[in-house]
C-alpha cells in the first residue's frame, strides 16, 4: 500500500471509530442542572432573521456562521461560561491576532440576561445597532458581549455608543472560539452573582463589523439587498431587526415563531423610527418552574 | 470592509432642507475618513516609516526612524436601490513629518514603482485607489454585477487569492455573481480581472519593457475565473473554482512590426498576440458537517495547476536572475519549453469536543505537488495549512501558501511572515483542550517533500531563490541593499527547490493560554516549539548533510488595567543549532548556532474612537559560525513602533 | 438550460471588453521569424547541420538562427537583412566546399545554392581572380556579378562556359574528379580540398586550393587521385593550379563602373559628446525621447529645388515618412564598425554623367520606433538637412573623376551645419542656401564634406565627432564598393 493511501485510510478509520461517541454526545432536550446551568437548543436553518435575511456575498460568511444551534450556561464558581454554538465551524479569515482579537472574525453575539423578570426593571431597548426591543417584564439587566474584538475596542465602542448602560454591559474576561462554539468566561461577580433559576436569557446573533456606523455597537447592517459585507432581505432603514438568529421559548414550531416575532416591526416607519416600531424579542427562562 | 450609509435621520434632514436637484444628491454621498500615523524608531541609521519597502528598487521611504501620516477618504453613494458606487482616495505613503514641505527625489528617465521617477515619493499626493460600481440588474439568476475594484476575495488561495491589505482596492475587473438554482443549491461567480502588470507573471511583471526587454504589452492581459458552489444538502457543500491567467505580448514577427506595411508581406494593420505566460489553476473543495454529528467536520480539497511560460517573450530569471523567479521555466529533454503541471490535495478532519470535556482534535493530511503554483494565489495574509509551519515563531506569526509569488515586503518588523508550501507532503495532528480559563493546544507535524530531487536543474528551470537551507530569521531582514537577511542568510521563504534535496521536517508545538484569576483582564500565553529539519542534500556526498534544530520558548502577559488600556509584555528565546548550514558542494559546508533573546512590551489605548498602540522591542542575537568559514556576529537592536488612528 | 443561457449571455456581455476578445489569439500560430534564406544540396551523403556555414565576403562566419539539414538538402536562415557576396560553405571530411550567393535580401529566399562541383568551381574562379587583382569579395557589387534584372554578369559567363569545351569546362572536370575522391567521413584534421587559393598579380597560384599532402596520402592508401583524367595518378597540384590561374584571368567578377549612378552614403554619429557645426555641445534628446528599443532611422525626399525629379528616388529615400528606413550599426550594409554609435545607410542614386543636372535631397535622422510619428523621434521639429549630390572627392589625379561616393558624416541633432532654416551657426544668417559656405571651408555646406582622419594610415573617422572643423580629406568608405554593373 502506498504511503498516501495508508494515510487516507487512517483518517477514514479514525472517523469511523469515533462515530459511536456521537450517540452519547447529542441530546436535544433542555437540561438544567443544580447550579442553574443549562443547554438550550435552537433549530438549525433559521439563520434568516424574520425569514427573509440573506448572508453577505463575501466568501468569509460561510453558510451557518450565524445559525445558533445551542446556547449553554456553565456556572463554575467564580466564573460563568457562556457558550454559543453555531452550525458551521468558526474560522478566523480576518486574522484576529493582527488586531488583538479573540481567535475568530465574523460572529458576534449579545447575551441578554433578565435577572428579575419584573415589570419596570431593566432596559427594554436593544443595544445600538440591533434594532429590537424587549417586553416590559422581560427587560434585560445585564448583557454579555461575545465579540472577536479585544476588550479595549469593545469598551471604547460602549463608551461612545451607549455609555448609559456601561455598568450593565459585561465584556468577558476571556473570549474564544473552539470548533463551532464561542465561549465567554465572565466573572460571577460581574453578573451580580451566580445564575439563578428564574433568570431569562436571549442571544442575539450578529456579525462583527470593525467599521460600524456611528450609532451601531460593532454590528453589521441588514439592507434590502445583500452586499459583499451586508446582510440583505431587510430594509434600508433602521426599523428592521438587525439580528440573524435568536432563541425562542419552547412550544410550537421554533422557526416559525422566530420569523413571526422578528417580522413584527413597523414596515412603514422608515425615516423616523420609534422604539414601538421595533420587533420585540422574548426572553427564554430555561430553568424557571 | 464597506461602510454603511449616513444615518437615516440625517438623510431625511438633508432632504427636507435641500433644494430639489443638487441637495437630493448630497444624501447619496456617504463620506468617511481616516487618519493613520505611524512612528518608528530603531538604533540604526535608516530613516523612514516602513521596515521593508520596495524589494525591486531600493527607494528611500524604507527605514526605521521617522513619523509618517496618511489620510484616507471613502465616498460611497447609492444611485438607486439596485445600484451602488464608491471610491477610495488615499494619500500615498512616504511623507515624513521631518519632510516639512519636500515633494521627493527626481530620477529622470527611469520608470519604476518607487515613485521617485516622478519626484513624488515624499509628496503624499492623494491617489485614487479604488472605484467600483455594484448593481443588481433584473436579469434572471444574476444577483450582482460589480465593475471596478475588489480584493479578489471571491476565489481562494489556490487559484486567485485575496489581495494583500495594502492592495485591497487595486484588483479591478468585472464580476458577475448569481444563483442558478435557489436555496444555495447552485450559485456561481465569474470574473474578468485586469492582470496586475507588476507581479502576476514571469519576472514579476506582464509586459513592462523596462523590466524585461522581451515584453512590452500589458494592456491586453487579463485573468479570468469562475466559481460554482452547491449545497446539495445542509450538511454538504462543494465549490469548484477555475482560473486562467493570460499574459499576451505582440507576436514580434507580425508583418506590421517587421517591415513595410505592404500587403504582399501579409501586413494588414493588425498585430497578432503571442502568449508570454498562461496559468491555469482549479480547485474542487468540499465540506461535510453532518447535523447528526455536530462535533464532526470534514473538509477536503483537490487542486490542479498548469504554468506555461514562453521564453521567447519572458526572460528566464532562473538563468539570468540568480534563481529569483515566481514561475518555473520548464523544458523537456530537448530543451523545448513545456508546461509545468501539478496537483495538490488536502483533507482535514475536525473533532470538536466529541466527548464534551473540552478536548478537540484536528487531523490534516496534505500533499502538494512539486510544481503546484498559484501565480495569482494569495501572496500573504492567508494560510492554507493547519500547521504552525517552520517560519512561525513566538512573536512572529505566519502561514503557508501554495505559491512562489509570496510577498513578504512592504511591511514592518512586527508583521507576519509567510512561506511557500509547494511540494509539502505530510500530516498534522492537533489536540486542543479547553477548560475554563485554560486553553492548551499541542501539534505534531511531519513534512516530507515532493520536491526532493538529485541534480535538479536550478540553473535554468527551477528557481531556488539563491538560499535553500537554514532557518530564516525574519526579524532581521532589511531591504537596504538586498532584499534578505543579508547578514545571516537562511532559506528564502519562497525557496522550495534545490539542486540536491533529500529533506524531511518534524515539528512539535505546545501553546497555552490562561486567564489569570483575581487579576482583571490578565492573560498569560506560552509557547514551546521544536523543529527538526534535516536535508541530506546530495546522496553521493556524506559531508553535506544538513541538520537544523530549532528550539523556541515564548511567554507573554497581557493586562487590562483600565477599560481603555491594554498592556502586554513578552519574551521569546530561540536557539538554532544547524549543522552544515552554509557552504557549497565543492567548498564544503559549515555549522551555525544562533541564540536570540527577544523582549517586547506594548500597549494599546482606545478612547472616543481614537486608537493608539505602542510596541517596543529589544533583541539580542548571537550568531556563532564556524570560524574557518566566517566570523561571528552579534545583534543588539532596540526598536519601536507606534500607531495612532482615528476614523470618522 | 434555460437558466444557464442568460448566465452565459450576461457573463459574455459583462466580460466583453475585458480581454475576452484577446483569447481568440489562443489558436494563433506564431509568425515565423523573418529570414533571409539560403538553401541547396550537398554533394555527399549523410550531411549534418554542424557541417554547414555561411561566411561573408571577408570570410567571417554569419550567425544563422536556424540551420536544418534533411537528406542532402540544407536550409540556412539568417536574420532578415541584405546579404551581398556571401558564400555557403560546408566541411565534410576531406571536402571543404563553397558556393557563392551574390545576393539575398530581407524576407527572401535563394535556392539552388548547391555545394557541388559547379558551385565550387565558380567560387574558385572568383576567389582566384580577386586574389590576383586585389579586389575584395565583400566589396563586389552583387548586381555587377549577377544582375537580377537581366541575368547578365560574370556568373552567367562562367556557367555558360561550364557547358562548352574549353579551359573552364576542363577545370570543372578536374574539380569533379577531385570531389569524387574525397571521403566525407574522413577524420583528418585538415581538409584535402578546396582551400582558399592565393595568386599573384600574374595570375600564378602561390597557394593551391588542393592539398598536396592529401594527394600523396590518397595515393598511399591506394586511392590515388587522377584529377587531370589522363590515367596517371597526380601527386602535385601543378596542373590544377596552372589551369586555375588561366581560367581566373578570363573573367571580371567586379564588373564595370556605372557612371549613371553614384553611391550616396549617410552616416550619423549618435555618441554623447559630439559637437555641433559651431563647436558647441549637443543634447541628443532635446527633441527626442530616449526609450529602450528605439533605433536610428533615415528619412529623405527629393528636394523641390532638385533638377532631377524622380518619384522612384523619393520612394527609395523614404518619401518623407519618418521611422521607416532603418540605419545600421552592426557592421553590415555599409556600416564600418559594429556598435560604435555611428549609423550608416547608403543609396544608389542616379546622376547626370555630364554633371549639369543636379540631384538635391532633403533629409533628417530620427531616433524612434518603427512607424513612429515625428514627435519624440526627430532631431528637431520642422526644417531639414539638405545635400546636393556632387562627388566632391577624393579625385583621381589621372582620370580626374571622383571616387564614386558621396559620403556625408553628420552629427545627430546638429542644427549648425546643413540645416536649411533656423540654422544656429553664428557664422550664418539662419538660412542655408545650396551654395552657402557656412564654415568657410571652401566647400558649400550642402555638399559632401571632408572629414578628419584618425591617423594617416588608418582611414577611420574619430568619434564622437563634430561638424565644426573643416576636415582633412574626402572619404572613400573602406567597406563599400563603387557601383559597378555587369560588363557588356
Amino acid at each position: 500500500m502506498s504511503r498516501s493511501l495508508a494515510r487516507w485510510s487512517l483518517a477514514a478509520a479514525l472517523v469511523a471509530s469515533l462515530t459511536p461517541l456521537a450517540a452519547l454526545a447529542a441530546d436535544p432536550a433542555v437540561t438544567c442542572n443544580a447550579k442553574h446551568g443549562f443547554k438550550f437548543p435552537d433549530p438549525a436553518g433559521d439563520d434568516k432573521g424574520p425569514g427573509t435575511y440573506i448572508y453577505p456575498t463575501d466568501a468569509v460568511y460561510k453558510p451557518g456562521s450565524f445559525d445558533i444551534t445551542e446556547f449553554e450556561v456553565v456556572p463554575k464558581g467564580d466564573t460563568v461560561e457562556f457558550k454559543v454554538t453555531v452550525k458551521s465551524r468558526i474560522e478566523d479569515p480576518w486574522d484576529s491576532a493582527a488586531w488583538g482579537g479573540n481567535g475568530f472574525s465574523v460572529q458576534m453575539a449579545f447575551i441578554h440576561i433578565d435577572t428579575d423578570h419584573v415589570k419596570g426593571s431593566g432596559v427594554r431597548d436593544g443595544l445600538p445597532g440591533t434594532n429590537v426591543r424587549f417586553a416590559e417584564d422581560e427587560a434585560w439587566d445585564k448583557v454579555v458581549i461575545i465579540s472577536p474584538q479585544g476588550p479595549t475596542r469593545v469598551n471604547s465602542e460602549i463608551d461612545s455608543k451607549c455609555p448609559q448602560w456601561k455598568d450593565r454591559i459585561i465584556v468577558p474576561k476571556l473570549t474564544r472560539a473552539q470548533g463551532r462554539t464561542l465561549t465567554a468566561v465572565v466573572d460571577t461577580k460581574a453578573l451580580g452573582g451566580p445564575p439563578q433559576a428564574g433568570w431569562g436569557y436571549q442571544v442575539l446573533m450578529q456579525s462583527n463589523e470593525g467599521f460600524p456606523d456611528k450609532t451601531d455597537l460593532l454590528t453589521r447592517k441588514v439592507n434590502e439587498f445583500e452586499g459583499q459585507h451586508r446582510f440583505g432581505g431587510g430594509t434600508d432603514y433602521d426599523n428592521d431587526p438587525q439580528v440573524i438568529d435568536i432563541l425562542v421559548p419552547p412550544g410550537g414550531d421554533p422557526v416559525k415563531k422566530q420569523y413571526e416575532l422578528l417580522g413584527k416591526y413597523n414596515k412603514a416607519a422608515t425615516t423616523v423610527v420609534k422604539p414601538e416600531d421595533l420587533a420585540v424579542v422574548p426572553m427564554v427562562y430555561p430553568c424557571a418552574r | 470592509m464597506t461602510r454603511s450609509p449616513l444615518p437615516r435621520a440625517t438623510v431625511a434632514a438633508l432632504l427636507m432642507v435641500a433644494a430639489p436637484a443638487a441637495r437630493a444628491d448630497l444624501g447619496n454621498f456617504d463620506l468617511s475618513g481616516k487618519i493613520y500615523t505611524k512612528y518608528m524608531y530603531q538604533n540604526d541609521n535608516t530613516q523612514g516609516c516602513l521596515s521593508m519597502s520596495n524589494p525591486f528598487w531600493v527607494d528611500n521611504i524604507g527605514g526605521h526612524n521617522g513619523a509618517c501620516t496618511e489620510f484616507e477618504l471613502q465616498i460611497k453613494g447609492k444611485i438607486s436601490p439596485r445600484v451602488q458606487a464608491g471610491v477610495r482616495l488615499q494619500s500615498r505613503w512616504g511623507f515624513m513629518w521631518q519632510d516639512w514641505w519636500e515633494n521627493g527625489d527626481l530620477k529622470p528617465g527611469i520608470i519604476d514603482t518607487s515613485g521617485e521617477s516622478l519626484g513624488m515619493n515624499h509628496a503624499s499626493y492623494i491617489k485614487l485607489r479604488g472605484a467600483w460600481v455594484r448593481m443588481a440588474p433584473p436579469i434572471p439568476t444574476v444577483k450582482w454585477v460589480t465593475i471596478g475594484s475588489t480584493d479578489y476575495s471571491m476565489w481562494n488561495e489556490w487559484t486567485i487569492g485575496k489581495a494583500r491589505y495594502i492592495d485591497r482596492d487595486n484588483g479591478t475587473g468585472v464580476f458577475v455573481e448569481g444563483e442558478a438554482l435557489p436555496g444555495g443549491k447552485l450559485s456561481y461567480a465569474t470574473g474578468a480581472m485586469a492582470l496586475p502588470k507588476l507581479w502576476a507573471g514571469p519576472g514579476w511583471q506582464t509586459g513592462v519593457s523596462g523590466n524585461d526587454p522581451k515584453a512590452a504589452l500589458y494592456g491586453t492581459d487579463w485573468a479570468f475565473a469562475a466559481k460554482l458552489e452547491t449545497r446539495p444538502t445542509d450538511d454538504l457543500r462543494f465549490k469548484l473554482i477555475g482560473s486562467l491567467l493570460q499574459d499576451w505580448e505582440a507576436d514580434k514577427y507580425s508583418p506590421m512590426l517587421t517591415g513595410a506595411p505592404s500587403a504582399a508581406r501579409g501586413a494588414d494593420h493588425s498585430v497578432a498576440l503571442a502568449s508570454r505566460f498562461r496559468g491555469i489553476n482549479a480547485t474542487l473543495d468540499g465540506a461535510w458537517s453532518p447535523s447528526s454529528l455536530d462535533w464532526l467536520a470534514v473538509t477536503g480539497l483537490v487542486a490542479y495547476s498548469s504554468n506555461n511560460v514562453n521564453p521567447e517573450y519572458a526572460t528566464n530569471m532562473v538563468r539570468n536572475g540568480q534563481g529569483f523567479s515566481p514561475v518555473v521555466f520548464k523544458t523537456d529533454a530537448a530543451g523545448n519549453p513545456v508546461a509545468s503541471n501539478s496537483a495538490a490535495g488536502k483533507l482535514l478532519v475536525e473533532l470538536m469536543d466529541p466527548l464534551q470535556m473540552g478536548l478537540s482534535a484536528k487531523f490534516e493530511y496534505f500533499d502538494i505537488g512539486s510544481e503546484y503554483n498559484a501565480v495569482m494565489g494569495a501572496r500573504r495574509e492567508a494560510d492554507v495549512l493547519l500547521t504552525d509551519g517552520i517560519i512561525t515563531g513566538g512573536f512572529t506569526r505566519g502561514g503557508q501558501l501554495p505559491t512562489l509569488n509570496i510577498a513578504n515586503e512592504f511591511q514592518d518588523w512586527d508583521e507576519p511572515w509567510y512561506e511557500s508550501c509547494i511540494g509539502w507532503n505530510g500530516a498534522t495532528a492537533l489536540l486542543e483542550f479547553v477548560s475554563g480559563s485554560l486553553k492548551v493546544t499541542g501539534e505534531g507535524t511531519i513534512i516530507g517533500y515532493n520536491t526532493n530531487a538529485q541534480g535538479r536543474d536550478v540553473k535554468n528551470q527551477y528557481p531556488d531563490f539563491l538560499y535553500t537551507n537554514g532557518f530564516t530569521d525574519t526579524t532581521a531582514f532589511s531591504a537596504a541593499s538586498d532584499y534578505a537577511n543579508v547578514y545571516a542568510r537562511g532559506k528564502d521563504p519562497r525557496s522550495v527547490y534545490a539542486e540536491f534535496q533529500n529533506r524531511a521536517t518534524y515539528l512539535g508545538v505546545i501553546n497555552a493560554q490562561y486567564a489569570l484569576p483575581f487579576v482583571a483582564g490578565a492573560t498569560v500565553n506560552g509557547k514551546l516549539k521544536y523543529v527538526h529539519d534535516q536535508d541530506k542534500r546530495n546522496r553521493a556526498n556524506p559531508d553535506d548533510n544538513y541538520l537544523g534544530r530549532s528550539y523556541l520558548g515564548f511567554v507573554s502577559l497581557s493586562l487590562q488595567p483600565t477599560n481603555e488600556l491594554k498592556t502586554t509584555l513578552g519574551y521569546e528565546f530561540t536557539y538554532w543549532t544547524e549543522a552544515r548550514r552554509v557552504g557549497s558542494q565543492t567548498g564544503g559546508y559549515y555549522d551555525d548556532n544562533t541564540r536570540r533573546h527577544t523582549a517586547r512590551a506594548g500597549l494599546t489605548y482606545l478612547f472616543g474612537g481614537a486608537n493608539l498602540s505602542y510596541l517596543v522591542e529589544y533583541f539580542h542575537k548571537d550568531l556563532l559560525r564556524d570560524q574557518t568559514a566566517n566570523y561571528n556576529q552579534v545583534w543588539n537592536v532596540w526598536r519601536s513602533k507606534a500607531t495612532f488612528e482615528v476614523a470618522w | 438550460m434555460r437558466k444557464l443561457l442568460p448566465i452565459g449571455i450576461v457573463t459574455l456581455a459583462a466580460l466583453t471588453g475585458c480581454g475576452l476578445e484577446s483569447l481568440f489569439n489562443l489558436g494563433h500560430q506564431a509568425y515565423p521569424r523573418p529570414a533571409s534564406k539560403i538553401s541547396g544540396t550537398a554533394a555527399w551523403q549523410g550531411a549534418a547541420p554542424y557541417q554547414f556555414q555561411v561566411v561573408d565576403g571577408n570570410g567571417k562566419a554569419l550567425e544563422p538562427f536556424s540551420l536544418t539539414v534533411s537528406g542532402e538538402s540544407y536550409l540556412v536562415q539568417l536574420p532578415s537583412s541584405n546579404y551581398s557576396m556571401v558564400r555557403a560553405q560546408a566541411r565534410a571530411g576531406h571536402l571543404l566546399l563553397r558556393a557563392l550567393v551574390p545576393f539575398v535580401g530581407p524576407e527572401s529566399s535563394v535556392t539552388g545554392v548547391n555545394l557541388d562541383a559547379r558551385g565550387m568551381t565558380e567560387t574558385l574562379i572568383v576567389e582566384a581572380n580577386l586574389s590576383a587583382t586585389g579586389h575584395k569579395l565583400a566589396l563586389l557589387n552583387a548586381s555587377a556579378y549577377d544582375d537580377p534584372a537581366t541575368g547578365d554578369g560574370t556568373r552567367k559567363k562562367i556557367r555558360a562556359d561550364f557547358d562548352v569545351a574549353g579551359p573552364t569546362q576542363d577545370l570543372l572536370r578536374m574539380v569533379e574528379r577531385i570531389i569524387a575522391k574525397g571521403d566525407p567521413l574522413s577524420g583528418d584534421a585538415d581538409p584535402g580540398f578546396f582551400l582558399a587559393p592565393a595568386l599573384d598579380a600574374g595570375f600564378n597560384v602561390t597557394a593551391s586550393p588542393v592539398s598536396v599532402a592529401w594527394l600523396v596520402k590518397q595515393d598511399a592508401v591506394g586511392n590515388g587521385v587522377d584529377y587531370t583524367g589522363d590515367g596517371v595518378t597526380d601527386l602535385t597540384t601543378t596542373a590544377f593550379d596552372t589551369l586555375l590561374g588561366q581560367v581566373a584571368g578570363l573573367y571580371k567578377p567586379e564588373g564595370c563602373p556605372d557612371d549613371s549612378r553614384i553611391r550616396l552614403v549617410f552616416t550619423v554619429d549618435f555618441n554623447q559628446g559630439c559637437l555641433s557645426g559651431s563647436c558647441g555641445p549637443l543634447n541628443r534628446f532635446l527633441w527626442t525621447t530616449d526609450k529602450p528599443g528605439k533605433q536610428m532611422f533615415f528619412v529623405g525626399w527629393v528636394h523641390k529645388d532638385s533638377d532631377i525629379q524622380d518619384p522612384a528616388i523619393g520612394a527609395m529615400l523614404g518619401n518623407s515618412v519618418p521611422n521607416q528606413l532603418q540605419m545600421y550599426d552592426d557592421g553590415t550594409n555599409g556600416d564600418e564598425v559594429a556598435g560604435d554609435g555611428v549609423y550608416t545607410i547608403y543609396f544608389d542614386v542616379p546622376r547626370d554623367p555630364t554633371g549639369v543636372e543636379k540631384l538635391r535631397i532633403g533629409y533628417k535622422y530620427t531616433w524612434g520606433f518603427k512607424g513612429q510619428q515625428w514627435t519624440g523621434s526627430e532631431e528637431w521639429p520642422g526644417n531639414s538637412r539638405i545635400i546636393q549630390v556632387d562627388d566632391m572627392g577624393p579625385i583621381d589625379p589621372i582620370t580626374g573623376k571622383g571616387d564614386g561616393f558621396v559620403y556625408r558624416r553628420d552629427v545627430y541633432q546638429d542644427e549648425a551645419s546643413n540645416k536649411d532654416l533656423s540654422n544656429l551657426n553664428p557664422k550664418g544668417n539662419g538660412t542655408l542656401g545650396w551654395d552657402t559656405d557656412l564654415r568657410g571651408c571652401g566647400i558649400p555646406e550642402a555638399r559632401e564634406q571632408m572629414v578628419e582622419r584618425v591617423s594617416p594610415t588608418d582611414p577611420g573617422i574619430p568619434s564622437p565627432g563634430n561638424m565644426c572643423t573643416c576636415g582633412t580629406h574626402f572619404y572613400t568608405p573602406p567597406n563599400l564598393a563603387t557601383i559597378n554593373v555587369a560588363c557588356k
